[in-house]
């Protein structure tokens, strides 16, 4: 089962390549020959989950990050690996607590995912890279 | 603006902490951020100096992440993302929620004040409690709702003077019961004059006034009327008054000196309100008074209970202070 994706393979973005915790993402996807991802549904669920957790890690601290994530389960009954189906929930978790922050922390999210897939997403909006990644893996499931 | 939305706020910032906590130990020049950021210059100085600004960034020799204060802005972070989880527990009967039109305040109750709603002052005599309730009186009057003014400490000819110097003209929406006037046996510059120790009339006097659909009534002090009547008396009537207001729609503020009296007392008044706003002075040799206003109880939505410095500005009131 593959999902060619067909996104120009990314360069890399300056300054965040030393700040993306990679666990669990390189060894689930793989690169084909035109540079398109080969990413199973399942795979792509978890690691979407498992990527915005790490990010938001990064931006807010190990625990801010927890209690953050403590919430999203408790309010939304959201655990990170269900936010890549249901990132709506999970966006509005994040503008009630950060306001216009969450702006922000939504393209930095997508500049994480693009690092990470190889792809580049810069030109969408948060819901619909998460969309993309994981709608994509269900059509060709 | 909210400590999370203000660490945020811009690309800058978020990929600054990104970077930063991901190399906790990094030192960067201001060319090192640039290069590796790629963001407009003016975004990077503009979060720069924020994060300077609240001292989780240094600068010398080059930026660098101030662990210690970021421990304590976590922690902050966490407060406030707790304090937002009470605004799921918001009570059905509230009407509404309002802002108080006071940046000190709204900034620490984001979803603003239920309304109506009692609200209780406990302050030490150093705080300049009177200005809050002006700044409140003059904010609620400037919404275009009408205000009713219960002093018992202060002529309300200076209380107006004082409305007026925040609001504007227009001070005719403010409604006096002047009960200080009364205790030197002088006659009251408003129409409305009660002694406090006549907590009846007292009473019919500010029934009438709440009839005519005031937003809010303000009772500055409890405390004259604490030591003239005597605890159960006072908070018989506070009771009464409360309910009535409540009814009405009006929201209820109220001041009390907390140091002057028992803390079974003080727990008394506390538990009939709805919400408290506390204010502090500390006194140092080298630094003189510094003043502090926390919230530490609000039913029905969301708050900071942190303490916040804050200086009075005469003609505008109360302001956090940038230290």
């Amino acid at each position: 089962m593959s999902i060619l994706f067909g996104y120009v393979k990314s360069e890399g973005v300056r300054g965040i390549d030393a700040s993306i915790n990679r666990n669990g993402g390189q060894a689930e996807s793989s690169q084909t020959k035109g540079g398109d991802i080969d990413v199973s549904p399942k795979t792509s669920s978890d690691q979407v989950g498992h990527m915005i957790k790490d990010a938001m890690r990064k931006i807010l601290g190990d625990a801010a990050t927890a209690v953050f994530f403590k919430i999203l389960e408790n309010r939304k009954g959201l655990t990170p690996t269900e936010i890549a189906n249901r990132p709506e929930d999970f966006s509005t978790l994040l503008r009630d607590f950060f306001g216009s922050g969450a702006d922000a922390i939504e393209r930095y999210l997508i500049l994480t995912m693009s690092h990470e897939f190889g792809s580049r997403f810069s030109s969408r909006s948060f819901l619909e890279v998460v969309h993309e990644i994981v709608g994509g893996g269900n059509e060709s499931g | 603006m909210s400590l999370a939305e203000r660490l945020t706020d811009s690309e800058a910032k978020v990929r600054i902490l990104a970077l930063y906590h991901g190399q906790p130990d990094a030192q960067l020049s201001i060319s090192d951020l640039r290069s590796d950021l790629d963001l407009p210059q003016r975004e990077i100085r503009e979060a720069l100096r924020d994060f300077l600004g609240i001292g989780l960034l240094r600068s010398e020799p080059a930026y660098f992440l101030d662990q210690t204060r970021d421990g304590e802005l976590q922690q902050d972070l966490i407060r406030e993302m707790q304090a937002d989880r009470l605004k799921s527990q918001e009570m059905p009967w509230r009407k509404s929620r309002q802002r108080m039109d006071i940046p000190l305040l709204d900034g620490l109750v984001p979803h603003g004040f239920p309304a109506p709603a009692s609200l209780l002052v406990l302050a030490e005599p150093e705080c300049e409690k009177e200005v809050l309730c002006q700044q409140v009186a003059a904010a609620v009057w400037a919404r275009g709702q009408m205000v009713i003014y219960a002093t018992t400490e202060q002529d309300p000819h200076g209380v107006k003077l004082a409305i007026s110097g925040m609001a504007g003209e227009g001070e005719e929406s403010i409604m006096f019961l002047d009960m200080f006037s009364p205790q030197g046996e002088i006659p009251s510059t408003v129409e409305l004059s009660e002694h406090p120790t006549d907590l009846t009339d007292v009473s019919i006097a500010l029934a009438k006034l709440i009839e005519r659909g005031a937003g809010l009534l303000i009772l500055d002090s409890c405390s004259t009327l604490l030591d003239l009547n005597g605890a159960d008396s006072t908070l018989k009537f506070l009771t009464s008054l409360t309910v009535r207001c409540m009814k009405k729609g009006c929201s209820l503020l109220l001041t009390l000196n907390r140091k002057a009296y028992e803390v079974a007392v003080v727990s008394r008044f506390q538990a009939l309100a709805d919400g408290i706003i506390e204010l502090k002075a500390d006194e140092d040799v080298f630094t003189g008074i510094t003043t502090y206003l926390r919230i530490s109880k609000l039913r029905g939505t969301g708050f900071d209970s942190r303490w916040i410095e804050y200086q009075v500005i005469h003609g505008m009131g109360f302001e956090k202070k940038e230290v």
